[in-house]
């Protein structure tokens, strides 16, 4: 791969694709709060800027949309970021935010508590679980790949969490005391912002900043590791260290992400295949960028949403899916033409 | 006299209980350039490893530039040690300024872009390696020798006081081996310690200026080549019988035939 002289994108530390990625990050966000099933729109928005949010607008705009943009943003962050993260380290373009566990285990902890039934007693009950979840995965692995494992270790410690805390969460399926439980579960698990409030944000935030605080100075090692463990540690960097801090880092915002959500599923698997070129292919420029293209590309999924659900409510997590599966297999066309 | 890079004292060098090297002592200095030799398994890469801070050695002490290995942080032995691996992988396909301003991490501030002086010392390297001329081509598209000057012009840009390098010259053509091992060469010549793998014997014999013959877990022989390199070392090491000789006084070692003294 030749990256074009003179080109603004194509520069290896790129700081037009980042301007470029938050413009669109903030366009994406605005549209968020722009767009619902009610007629709120532009004139609303700007009486609220100026500080006149008044009536039933102002509400929708700050109590219903806002929530919704915000974790938007947060979680395609966190879901850009992470997967970058990982596919560096791992040094492998098919990693994935959820590789090593940590969304199965999250998922099922959030389901735990729609299952026992917490879940309608307290808005709460659900993220905690699944942050219990998360944390639960993050110390499975610390045990089973153990200090001075290996990459192929994580992802097979990542693979067996995954499977088991799916099976638990298809037991909870099949246990359901009800049939409306089995549905609230399986669309809880669909991947959805839809009705999020304050109280979830303010209770993911926290997990999401401090995860993105652990993984985003990763950028160094990761560069490093470009030509493999030993070249990185002989750099001074201690390979054993990055992957725990990468690991725990995912965790955090992973796991908060998906407590509050459900499983949004390609986003991170895809944001850092799109602007990997962009970056020069380096791991470490490819974080940021990938952070702010997974906020665009989540607001603008979840605008989709909004704009094509009629009556039912068409899941976040599904369209991502739908449209992300068949973008996957065209780019691994595309990859297989460049490098036959 | 010549700076003492470094010296190791007794090190053990192994993996769990198995030991690779036991009681080793080895000292080197600047300007000079070690060929470490030997069959097989005998440990050079564990040797070399351990010395990198890859590979902790089971007991003994390793000083580097008169200090104890173990109280020099990973980050000032990474400004003063490049370690050369077998492989010359690049797991993601990057252009090979990229690679080689790698080398320049280590004297990075976190969160800074590369100073006027790292871009300096890189275009420097990629001249010393004769890479510069596809400096913004992607490392995955060069042919092995080309890759093999660009890892090491990443371990030039480094700027080190001590170089190691594992098997530099292996999957070469000849005249691309003579290009590297000049390289080398000079590079020791201007003082850098160069401590180098290498199992092609006439190169140690012409190139290094001393040489470590590994065997049986230890040091069987070092010194200089022509004394190392004797009949009777390579039959017990190699289990070869082999023609030892000097053409336009530059010597040559070719494996003859097996053999195996009793």
């Amino acid at each position: 791969m030749r990256s074009g002289p003179g080109s603004l994108f194509s520069s290896p530390d790129n700081p037009g694709l980042l301007i470029v990625l938050g413009l669109f990050s903030g366009v994406a966000f605005m549209g968020s709060l722009l767009v619902g099933p009610s007629s709120v729109g532009w004139m609303e928005l700007l009486d609220l800027l100026w500080g006149q949010a008044s009536g039933p607008a102002g509400l929708i705009l700050l109590e219903i949309r806002m929530p919704r943009a915000l974790l938007g943003m947060m979680v395609g962050v966190t879901l850009g970021l992470s997967g970058a993260a990982l596919q560096g380290y791992l040094r492998n373009p098919l990693a994935e935010p959820g590789l090593i566990g940590v969304s199965a285990s999250a998922s099922f902890g959030a389901v735990v508590m729609i299952y026992t039934g917490l879940a309608g007693l307290f808005t709460l009950a659900l993220p905690l679980g699944g942050i219990v979840g998360a944390f639960a995965a993050v110390a499975l692995i610390q045990v089973v790949s153990g200090k001075n494992a290996g990459t192929l270790h994580l992802i097979l410690a990542g693979i067996a969490i995954t499977s088991f805390a799916s099976a638990l969460t298809s037991l909870a399926i099949n246990l359901a005391p009800n049939p409306f439980a089995s549905l609230e579960i399986m669309f809880w698990l669909m991947g959805s912002l839809a009705d999020r409030s304050y109280e979830q944000v303010w209770l993911a935030a926290p997990f999401m900043i401090a995860g993105w605080c652990v993984l985003l100075p990763l950028g160094r090692p990761l560069d490093a590791l470009i030509l493999g463990e030993d070249v990185a540690q002989s750099m001074g960097f201690n390979v054993a260290r990055v992957r725990t801090q990468l690991v725990a880092g995912t965790a955090l915002c992973v796991g908060a992400a998906t407590a509050v959500t459900g499983t949004i599923g390609f986003v991170g698997l895809v944001v850092p295949h799109l602007l990997r070129k962009r970056v020069g292919n380096k791991p470490g420029s490819l974080m940021l960028a990938s952070a702010l293209g997974g906020a665009c590309l989540t607001l603008t999924a979840d605008i989709a949403v909004r704009i094509l659900s009629h009556g039912q409510e068409l899941k976040l997590g599904v369209l991502t899916a739908l449209i992300g599966g068949p973008f996957f297999l065209l780019l691994i066309m595309k990859a297989r033409r460049e490098w036959p | 006299m010549a700076v003492k890079l470094l010296q190791l004292s007794g090190i053990s060098v192994g993996f769990d209980k198995a030991s690779i090297l036991i009681e080793t002592d080895f000292s080197l200095e600047a300007g000079e350039l070690v060929g470490i030799i030997g069959p097989n398994g005998a440990g050079k890469t564990s040797l070399m490893r351990t010395i990198a801070g890859l590979l902790p050695p089971h007991s003994g002490e390793i000083r580097f530039l008169n200090q104890p290995m173990a109280s020099i942080s990973d980050r000032q032995r990474a400004r003063q040690l490049a370690y050369l691996p077998q492989g010359n992988e690049s797991h993601w396909d990057v252009t090979v300024e990229t690679v080689v301003m790698l080398g320049r991490l280590p004297h990075r501030e976190s969160w800074k872009g590369p100073s006027e002086e790292d871009r300096e010392i890189v275009s420097q390297a990629l001249d010393t390696c004769d890479v510069s001329q596809f400096s913004d081509r992607s490392v995955n598209t060069l042919s092995g020798g080309e890759k093999a000057r660009v890892m090491l012009a990443r371990a030039l840009a480094v700027k080190p006081r001590l170089l190691l390098a594992d098997e530099p010259v292996a999957g070469l053509d000849p005249g691309h081996q003579l290009d590297v091992m000049e390289k080398f060469r000079q590079l020791s010549q201007s003082g850098m310690g160069i401590m180098m793998v290498l199992h092609d014997l006439t190169l140690a014999a012409r190139y290094c200026s001393r040489l470590l013959l590994l065997f049986d877990k230890r040091i069987l022989a070092q010194g200089k080549p022509q004394d190392v390199l004797s009949e009777e070392n390579l039959a017990r090491c190699f289990g070869i019988r082999a023609h030892i000789g000097t053409t336009n006084q530059r010597p040559f070692v070719i494996p003859v035939q097996r053999y195996r003294p009793d």
